[in-house]
């Protein structure tokens, strides 16, 4: 079940929210299992299976953890508790990857029957493994207690809003408001605006530029203008699908009382490399530096090491969204570039020089060249095709999959991209946006809010006028 | 001012519940919902049942048509463009955007399509029927000046050459100049303006050039046949499904075309005064089948009445509507007469080429197998 379906808005949440208030806040947490255990049951009830395997053994282990008496054993449950969420994760994600990867290294790319099988990748198996791994490395640390309830750490890994696609929620930054939170119908009100701003942004935006980057990924040889504007309406596509997802996410937490961390701080603003890491999938980048890079060592194993950690943190990361080397590449284009950033003393907060933007969009825009591109081949056919080795005009044979609607929502969603966050000051719908820090949500005044209502009932005229369009990170 | 800003958002979010809540309610208690019966265990485990009760909820939504609508009226109005399947062009023409499309693995599938025709006019061959293959060719290539800002591609632009060059291995007569008669007289309006199909005048053409190319293979005594003009229809072309406007279309005018049908009808015959009665000549078995696709199943373009009348001779019409060239013909192979006496001298299977890079579905039983019958008349 998608966010940007019939079923889930004129089913789904209705039903949730009407039951979610009519019982007792003790059996909330009860109501939001139930519940997300049938939208995720939805697309599969086979796999459902396994998400209620993982959070009961995590759940197990962080108990184990706590209550080992010395620092081996609960190192040892530890270990155990991650090893075991990875094999759950390499499995289904990474298996057929290695084992096509070493047919074409060590049988001239002729398949083993034996060892490839016919493996699903679970909708958000990447999310809730990192969730999970989460979980296990808090209660290690001391930073989280355990749930006290099974129920509410099985409602913190089901909630549906970040079940498929994030953002990746940590217990600890959550685990008070399963005792106590505020609802209102005003947070309720707020909720449901953040909820319908990502609908309309999804919808309208990204579904409607989404046609330029498969036409120009699926044509062969692209040319050089075809290879920025496929390249650019991905960009926007990406941003306004995947920052609508969390805009949706925290807006339908909020209609519960739950205040998520913020995914994104307008990162096409950025002028580093740096920077774009602080405001691009912010719940994912923090995961990895508090779970991957500093456990790595950090910066505190010299200036080698830094670089180091950094590059392997990143192509992890890379790896994470995909199981194809294209993620890999990716992955250490950005961590290369950290690196270096982070040799020539390039700081996330201290301002930078204006030309500094253009650099830094050029190299997120040649990354997403190879986040794009469903092969190698292609990815260096369209670099090919940036710096005007294969013509330069626009082919007859492209153009006329270019709609004008298309290009008048790309020049929309690149200048939406880059003023959001005047807009957002000008109309007042900063006010709901970081709800984990903030104590107080809104008010919004009324044109901001008309502008988003407005938009969300456009969005879901276009929605039922469209075919079904799932997010991009559903089958991460 | 800071509640008041939350409770637009509230209302309308509540008035969809209810909204959605009506809508699945009915769906739920009143609609027909035929995958209820196929539903099995696997298929609820699976989410193939989950999944077909979405897609029939999404058709229920009893605001979808005015939802279609009201985007296309956005679309068109203001960005001049239907929803993807038909590009607008100029002078209100219309195309299929189907005649534009070239993938990677199109070469590969004119290849297979070409290995089929050859494998058929073979097997056809070998039972004694003679065949005329008609391509059809592409609307966008003879009236490219209405295309507006669009162009056909060149992979487009070089396919009618590219499947006669091919058209000469299948062992098939073909008529090699039929797209350039059609380029030399457009100006009849071959083909319709709202719809992908050619029209009575398009059909005409075709049919005029398939009798004189298939003349040989015909029987020698011509048969006489009445051609009578039905009334004028107002048609609006399939092309126009892609902008449907519902009510907007008062403000916003979509194309439309006026067919006049053509029927044929045996001609009475004065047989003499041996005969006890007068009537039509009936020539059995019929000597000529039509194989092909809507461009020649559906009565409105006419092209099976003007084959009677171009041929002199009865044609039976075997295509299909809606499954490509390829299906009626695989239909036909499976449904030959077994009688030898029963078979006709000439098929004619007409081909749009646009449909000739595009994958079929594989065939589940070979072609030759089907074919059960004496290989002479």
């Amino acid at each position: 079940m998608v966010f940007s379906s019939v079923v889930f808005l004129f089913l789904f949440m209705p039903i949730f929210y009407g039951l979610y208030y009519l019982v007792p806040f003790k059996f909330r947490s009860w109501v939001i299992v139930l519940l997300s255990y049938g939208f995720y049951g939805w697309w599969r009830l086979d796999f459902l299976g396994l998400l209620i395997l993982v959070t009961f053994s995590n759940y197990y282990f962080g108990n184990r953890i706590r209550s080992s008496v010395d620092a081996r054993g609960r190192k040892f449950w530890l270990v155990l508790a991650i090893v075991l969420d990875l094999c759950v994760l390499g499995y289904f994600k990474y298996w057929n990857f290695f084992i096509d990867s070493l047919a074409d290294v060590i049988n001239g790319g002729q398949p083993f029957p034996m060892l490839w099988s016919q493996v699903i990748l679970p909708i958000g198996i990447s999310f809730y493994i990192f969730q999970a791994i989460s979980y296990v490395m808090d209660v290690y640390r001391g930073d989280a207690l355990t749930a006290k309830r099974l129920i509410d750490f099985a409602a913190f890994k089901a909630m549906f809003p970040q079940l498929v696609a994030g953002p990746v929620i940590r217990y600890k930054d959550i685990e008070e408001q399963f005792t106590k939170r505020e609802m209102s119908w005003s947070l309720f009100g707020y909720g449901a605006l953040r909820f319908m701003s990502g609908l309309a942004k999804k919808v309208i935006i990204a579904d409607s530029v989404a046609p330029i980057a498969d036409a120009v990924f699926a044509a062969p040889n692209p040319t050089m203008a075809e290879a920025w504007l496929g390249t650019v309406a991905y960009a926007i596509q990406l941003y306004f699908d995947f920052s609508a997802y969390s805009s949706m996410a925290i807006g339908l937490a909020l209609m519960m009382g739950f205040r998520f961390v913020e995914n994104f701080r307008f990162p096409y603003i950025s002028r580093s490399i740096t920077e774009f890491w602080r405001r691009w999938h912010i719940s994912l980048s923090s995961w990895l530096r508090d779970y991957l890079y500093i456990p790595l060592g950090g910066n505190r194993k010299g200036l080698g090491r830094t670089y180091f950690n950094l590059m392997l943190t990143m192509v992890l990361g890379g790896f994470w969204h995909g199981a194809n080397w294209t993620f890999l590449l990716w992955g250490l284009l950005h961590g290369s570039v950290l690196a270096l950033e982070r040799a020539v003393g390039v700081s996330a907060v201290a301002p930078r020089p204006s030309w500094a933007w253009p650099l830094t969009i050029i190299i997120v825009l040649a990354g997403w060249v190879l986040f794009r591109a469903p092969e190698m081949s292609v990815a260096l056919d369209v670099y090919a095709g940036m710096i005007g080795l294969q013509g330069l005009g626009i082919r007859a044979a492209v153009a006329w999959k270019i709609s004008h609607m298309a290009v008048f929502f790309l020049v929309v969603g690149t200048a939406l991209a880059l003023v959001e966050h005047r807009l957002n000051s000008i109309f007042g719908i900063e006010a709901i946006s970081e709800p984990l820090v903030k104590k107080q949500i809104g008010p919004v005044p009324l044109v901001g809010t008309l502008t988003i209502v407005l938009f969300g009932a456009l969005a879901i005229i276009k929605l039922l006028a469209d075919n079904d369009s799932p997010f991009l990170y559903f089958q991460f | 001012m800071g509640n008041a800003s939350a409770i637009l958002p509230t209302a309308c979010l509540f008035g969809m519940f209810a909204y959605g809540l009506f809508t699945t309610g009915h769906y739920i208690l009143v609609t027909e919902k035929p995958w209820v019966e196929r539903a099995t265990l696997a298929s609820v485990i699976h989410g193939q049942t989950t999944h077909a009760f979405e897609t029939g909820l999404e058709q229920d939504v009893s605001i979808r048509s005015f939802a279609i609508q009201t985007w296309n009226a956005l679309s068109y109005g203001i960005f001049g463009q239907a929803r993807t399947g038909t590009l607008v062009g100029t002078n209100q023409w219309l195309f299929s955007d189907e005649e534009f499309v070239w993938t990677r693995e199109s070469m590969r599938n004119l290849d297979a399509n070409f290995d089929r025709i050859e494998e058929t006019v073979a097997a056809l061959h070998r039972k004694g029927i003679k065949v005329t293959l008609v391509f059809v060719p592409a609307k966008a290539d003879i009236y490219a000046e209405y295309l507006g800002g669009y162009q056909l591609p060149k992979t487009q632009q070089n396919l009618y050459a590219d499947v006669l060059s091919r058209a000469q291995s299948t062992g098939a007569d073909f008529i090699p100049d039929l797209q350039a008669a059609f380029v030399a007289q457009k100006a009849s309006a071959l083909f319709l303006r709202s719809d992908t199909h050619w029209s009575v005048a398009g059909a005409q053409l075709a049919a005029k050039l398939v009798c004189d190319l298939s003349r040989p293979a015909l029987p020698i005594e011509p048969v006489a046949f009445d051609r009578t003009e039905q009334a004028p229809v107002v048609h609006k072309g399939d092309l126009t499904n892609f902008i449907a406007l519902g009510p907007y279309e008062q403000w916003l005018k979509l194309p439309s075309d006026t067919i006049v049908p053509l029927i044929s009808t045996p001609a009475v015959v004065d047989l003499g005064e041996d005969a006890l009665f007068g009537g039509p000549a009936v020539v059995s078995p019929v000597p000529v089948a039509l194989v092909g696709t809507s461009y020649s199943a559906n009565p409105l373009w006419s092209f099976e009445a003007h084959l009677r009348l171009a041929c002199q001779q009865d044609v039976l019409n075997l295509a299909a509507d809606g499954e490509g060239p390829f299906e009626p013909m695989r239909n036909y192979l499976s449904n030959l007469p077994t009688e030898s006496k029963a078979i006709p001298q000439l098929v004619i299977w007409e081909l749009p080429v646009r449909y000739l890079d595009d994958e079929q579905q594989p065939e589940s039983v070979a072609l030759e197998s089907r074919l059960e019958l004496p290989t002479t008349h």
